[in-house]
């Protein structure tokens, strides 16, 4: 019952995460505000979250004395960044302005010991006087190896960097690390182990991860991930993802960017997507929404994972005149059609991808075929000097020497920040309960500038997108290096 | 009509890929009669081989194509044919499968082993050179892959059709010993088709990354597409091979083009090889039986109902004991290896006893898993009809196939299990895609079995049941007919068995043994997905099934252990994960030829402990008391058939009057 086969390729794209997934429509002010709120930024229409974040349900819990981590310092040190926003006003923003007290802007500096007191404090299942012992599940084995192992080694970089400088309430971090195998069945028995051995997990990340979201609620495990894939995982009431999704829900701001500033390319659109998994259902939610702002496809179609000539497919398109192509899938198919797209000779004005081409290996295998390839993103990409992100690189190089930082290692990095910066916060009155209560308040959760604000407790597609471009082999910015926040909505 | 010329020659480079790999594959049954399906996995090897030579090596291109084609490859096809698949064309099908099988596992192994994942590419032939006609853009290495492959084919007519060698191959398919009686040499020639078929496999490896990339299982699993082609031509003609590749390239191509690509249509583009296969299989005329030999396997020892009783009642107070002291997460996987033993046991029913080869055996039971939890009833009732919908699927997938024997009636249920994946378990009314659907654990008469650990017995007990009534059908006299089909169709329906209904109802009853193991194993796991029932996961089943013993309830019980826990030990031993399931594909080539398997070893161990250890010992040390078992029991052993202990090898030929 594990798979797999084809499921090798088919999996890497079940992990088509997150940009899709379900709530209400949020309108774009309404983003915007929110962003703005938290960032202490005036008016303008984008947001640069470098150097924040903040927690919405923070505020009053401050001014306690204890040893709770990364206590707000008001103070950022977080590394300046210009932008310029969708509608052309500039922002500067330096980290938080600490005008609200729980808005966090530590940049790189390292977690301190003070925040809520620990009086009171009761071990628990994974807490004893000296540990407080949290677990990671993640694809490591499988028909892709290692698919998912950055996720745990930025889960482990952060619990190192941790313990090298703080504590919670007395109690360093003991890190277990488990195998969810690319299997769904792997994914409970893992979260079975953790609710027996851990108090909580953190940074899992797994293609099949309904296996264990039942598991995780039934013994109310927090549950801290880099990102929930099914739909199962994020309705689990006890699991958040660090890059958060909803539902049958996009980011308008992919839709607008376009509409706005490739109008006529955006009227004649394509959205073919690998017909398996994850990838197969975020598409249609994608393509819903897209439609919904504005777009106009000519040419939608699902792509066998079997199959090896895109040639028909790319004839298609010339055929229909498309000049916008967007491709939900694995990288190593996106490569695929790029090449069928150079071998008839086809060059659509976009040809956009997610966030999991952001990777060396599309790069590399794709070649010329790729040049002028546009993802969208919600988190600083490597190639940008940003404290957390050069902490997350740097410990990252101290506990696996000569690994890669990625996209799903950057959010599992995000995930373990965030499990310690709430649980220091509840101080004495951590456990499992209190700290799943204390995540579904967190939203606009940046990690201290890692990413776009996040719906942590709301579970909603990211609402700020920013997008990146190949150009002789290097991603660099395509319109704004701030983020586009416009809000997110539901298909249908 | 310039699409229309696009997309005929995109369907030509697509079928020019498949007829180069279909005609390695027919080249190596029509001389050998081996169907290798581990086909593509060679070529994905040799792939990698020419990546390594080329890219990391940075050998000249033609260099790197020339060492790979004309050397490694050949001196490897030698070996396949020398040391893992010697005489495997007069086994009976199911043993050339289960090795091949193993090899494809194997390689697969092989290859994570050696080049583990990461990002490779391998350039395309005279890349960047596009030529255009009018508004049709081909490249060159899409005309080269074209060109190769009528080459190959033309070349491949006139060795067979030609030349001395190429008779001799012909020759040696149809009687080699009667070749060998007119001096040809069957060994070198099967050597030779071996090379050529490898080399073969290697340049559809080579031509098909640039554009597909360098990956494990797409390469591999890609030539299942080609075995359509393959069966065009029935596996001996090399021109209606060719014409089958074109055919359904081309029919490809055209799908895309011109069928909608929305609504209930477009899901048919992604299953038009699977399904041109099963139409082929299903409607072309069959191959005729092979008569005048009967090759009849020696079975494993089959116990008294008594015997097994006690031995099933162990088990399950076993499981008792291990439900009180295992953790929850290791319990699950308790279940887990409890579903795998179940859906063994229909393989035991199946192929150990019936002879049948099925490649869908996991598709049955997501049948049964789809089912349970579609229904919603959570108790007896809800796994009977699970279990029925499971049987009833079996029979319909037996009745178009009816006529359909070994090679033949494999390939089927693979292209049922594929359309199953793609189509059916796809659907919205199935998993859609990779929704989990939820189940609850049963109700036994009222009294809910919730903790795994009760559950897992009760998982236990439903396969000490289902064993037994295996067992019982074995002792009886329709076991006897099923060993009489398994042994020889052809001398079955001379001396007037009509096995046809008997065959549709050995495969529903095997379905729905594997439609109840998935039942209770939705209910175990609580949510099911798609991916738990892919029909790669069947081919892992029947090599796990083949080296524990397929012919025996023991080898069930220790297979479904054993294949549960290969990927907890592929996860503990991350380094080696590739290494031990290579073993595990090397394995099954070694121990292929006993469907027996490993559990007849350890039924064997008592009877060389009392006839050889016992007499050794006695000899030597006079004073102890050591009676060998023929002493005490005077040659009888209750409760073990005859034939069991008659056999001292695996395989006994029996000469039978069979009416031409």
């Amino acid at each position: 019952m594990r798979s797999k086969l084809v499921g090798a390729c088919v999996l890497a794209l079940a992990l088509l995460v997150p940009t899709a997934c379900g709530g209400s429509e949020v309108s774009p002010k309404e983003a915007l505000a929110a962003n703005q709120s938290i960032l202490g930024q005036g008016a303008g229409s984008s947001t640069d979250t470098t150097g924040t974040s903040s927690d919405s349900t923070a505020t009053g819990d401050t001014g306690t004395t204890g040893s709770s981590v990364d206590a707000p310092t008001a103070a950022s040190t977080g590394g300046a960044a210009t932008g310029t926003g969708s509608t052309g006003t500039g922002s500067t923003a330096t980290g938080s302005t600490g005008g609200k007290p729980k808005t966090k802007g530590a940049g790189g500096a390292a977690p301190s010991a003070s925040g809520a007191s620990c009086a009171g404090f009761k071990n628990t299942t994974g807490i004893t006087d000296s540990t407080i012992t949290i677990g990671n599940s993640s694809d490591i084995s499988g028909p892709v190896p290692g698919l998912f192992s950055s996720a745990q080694q930025a889960t482990k970089a952060y619990v190192a960097y941790f313990n090298s400088r703080s504590n919670i309430c007395g109690r360093k971090l003991s890190l277990i690390n488990l195998d969810s195998r690319t299997d769904a069945g792997a994914d409970q028995q893992s979260y079975q182990k953790l609710c027996d051995q851990t108090f909580a997990a953190v940074g899992s990340m797994s293609a099949f991860d309904s296996g264990g979201a039942a598991t995780a609620q039934s013994c109310g495990l927090p549950d801290v991930r880099a990102a929930a894939v099914t739909a199962a995982r994020n309705q689990c009431s006890t699991c958040f993802g660090a890059e958060s999704s909803g539902d049958h829900e996009f980011s308008n701001s992919v839709p607008d960017f376009f509409v706005k500033n490739y109008h006529d390319a955006s009227q004649k659109a394509a959205f073919l997507y690998l017909n398996a998994g994850a990838a197969a259902e975020n598409a249609k939610t994608q393509q819903t929404v897209e439609t919904q702002r504005g777009m106009s496809f000519v040419y939608s179609a699902g792509i066998d994972v079997a199959e090896f000539n895109y040639g028909p497919y790319v004839q298609q398109m010339k055929d229909k005149g498309v000049r916008w192509v967007q491709f939900l899938g694995g990288y190593q198919q996106a490569v695929r059609l790029a090449q069928a797209m150079q071998a008839a000779n086809f060059k659509p004005d976009i040809f956009l991808l997610d966030p999991t081409a952001y990777d060396a290996g599309f790069v590399k295998s794709g070649g010329s075929a790729v040049d002028g390839a546009v993802i969208f993103i919600m988190f600083t990409p490597f190639e940008q000097s940003q404290p957390e992100v050069n902490l997350y690189k740097q410990w990252l190089q101290q506990v696996s020497p000569g690994a890669v930082p990625t996209f799903f290692g950057l959010f599992a990095w995000s995930a373990a920040k965030l499990f310690v910066e709430q649980a220091a916060a509840l101080g004495g009155q951590l456990s499992r309960a209190s700290l799943v209560a204390k995540l579904k308040g967190v939203d606009n959760w940046t990690a201290n500038g890692l990413h776009a604000p996040m719906a942590i407790g709301g579970k909603h597609a990211p609402s700020c997108i920013r997008f990146l471009q190949l150009k002789g082999g290097k991603w660099t910015p395509l319109g704004s290096t701030s983020y586009q926040c416009d809000g997110f909505s539901k298909a249908g | 009509m310039d699409s229309f010329l696009s997309y005929t020659f995109i369907g030509l480079f697509t079928g020019a890929a498949y007829a180069i790999a279909a005609s390695g594959l027919v080249l190596t049954y029509s001389t050998t009669r081996v169907f290798n399906i581990a086909h593509g996995a060679v070529g994905m090897v040799f792939a990698f081989v020419y990546w390594d030579f080329s890219q990391r090596q940075h050998m000249p291109a033609w260099l790197a194509l020339a060492l790979v084609l004309l050397v490694v490859a050949p001196a490897f096809g030698v070996f396949v044919q020398r040391v893992l698949t010697r005489g495997l064309g007069s086994q009976p099908i199911g043993v050339s499968l289960v090795v091949t099988v193993g090899i494809l596992v194997g390689l697969i192994g092989v290859a994570t082993q050696i080049w583990p994942p990461a990002s490779r590419t391998v350039p395309q032939f005279f890349a960047g050179h596009l030529i255009t006609l009018g508004n049709v853009v081909i490249t060159w290495h899409q005309v080269l892959t074209v060109v190769l492959s009528g080459v190959v084919a033309g070349c491949l007519y006139l060795l067979l059709n030609r030349t001395r060698i190429g008779t001799a191959m012909r020759a040696s398919v149809d009687n080699p010993d009667l070749l060998q009686l007119y001096g040809g040499r069957p060994q070198l020639v099967a050597a030779l088709a071996w090379a050529i078929g490898t080399s073969l496999a290697a340049l559809a490896g080579i031509l098909l990354t640039p554009v597909i990339g360098l990956q494990y299982y797409d390469l591999t699993l890609l030539v299942i597409s080609a075995y359509a082609a393959a069966m065009l031509g029935k596996l001996t003609s090399l021109p209606m091979t060719y014409v089958g590749a074109m055919g359904l390239g081309i029919l490809q191509s055209y799908a895309v083009g011109y069928l909608p690509s929305a609504g209930n249509v477009a899901g048919l583009r992604a299953v038009v090889p699977t399904l041109f296969l099963f139409g082929i299989i299903v409607l072309l005329p069959q191959a005729p039986l092979r008569i005048g030999q009967v090759k009849g396997l020696v079975s494993a020892p089959v116990p008294t109902l008594g015997r097994a009783s006690i031995w099933g009642g162990a088990l399950v107070l076993f499981a008792m004991l291990l439900a009180v002291g295992l953790s929850t997460s290791n319990l699950l996987l308790l279940g887990t290896a409890a579903t795998y033993a179940i859906v063994m046991l229909s393989l035991v029913l199946l192929t150990g006893y019936g002879g049948q080869v099925s490649l869908a055996q996991f598709t049955f039971a997501g049948v049964g898993a789809v089912a349970y939890a579609k229904i919603d009833q959570p108790n007896l009732f809800g796994l009977l009809v699970a279990t029925l919908v499971a049987a009833a699927v079996g029979a319909l997938v037996a009745i178009p196939v009816l006529r359909l024997t070994g090679l033949y009636l494999a390939l089927a249920t693979l292209a049922f299990a594929q359309l199953m994946d793609k189509l059916v378990f796809q659907a919205s009314y199935a998993f859609q895609f990779n929704n989990p659907l939820h189940a609850e654990r049963l109700s036994v008469l009222g009294l809910k079995i919730d903790g795994t650990g009760s559950y897992t017995v009760m998982m236990t007990i439903f396969f000490v049941l289902l064993a037994l009534g295996v067992i019982a059908v074995r002792r009886g006299r329709l076991g006897r007919i099923l060993i009489a089909m398994r042994d020889s169709q052809a001398a079955c329906g001379t001396l007037g068995l009509d096995l046809r209904w008997l065959r549709v109802g050995l495969f529903a009853a095997s379905a729905g043994i594997a439609g109840l193991a998935g039942a209770l194993f939705a209910g175990l796991r609580g949510t099911i997905v798609a991916n738990d029932f892919q029909f790669f996961a069947s081919l892992l089943v029947l090599l796990v099934a083949v080296i524990w013993g397929v012919t025996s309830v023991t080898g069930a019980a220790i297979g479904g252990v054993f294949l549960m826990y290969l990927p907890v030990a592929q996860s503990d031993h991350a380094n080696i994960a590739g290494l031990l399931f290579a073993l595990l594909g090397f394995g099954a080539v070694a121990l292929g030829r006993d469907p027996n398997g490993l559990a007849n070893k350890i039924f064997g161990f008592n009877s060389w402990v009392v006839d050889r250890l016992y007499p050794a010992l006695a000899e030597r040390y006079p004073g102890m008391a050591l009676r060998s078992r023929t002493d005490e029991w005077d040659g009888a052993v209750d409760g073990v058939d005859d034939e069991s202990l008659a056999a001292s090898g695996t395989e006994v030929e029996r000469d039978v009057v069979v009416a031409g």
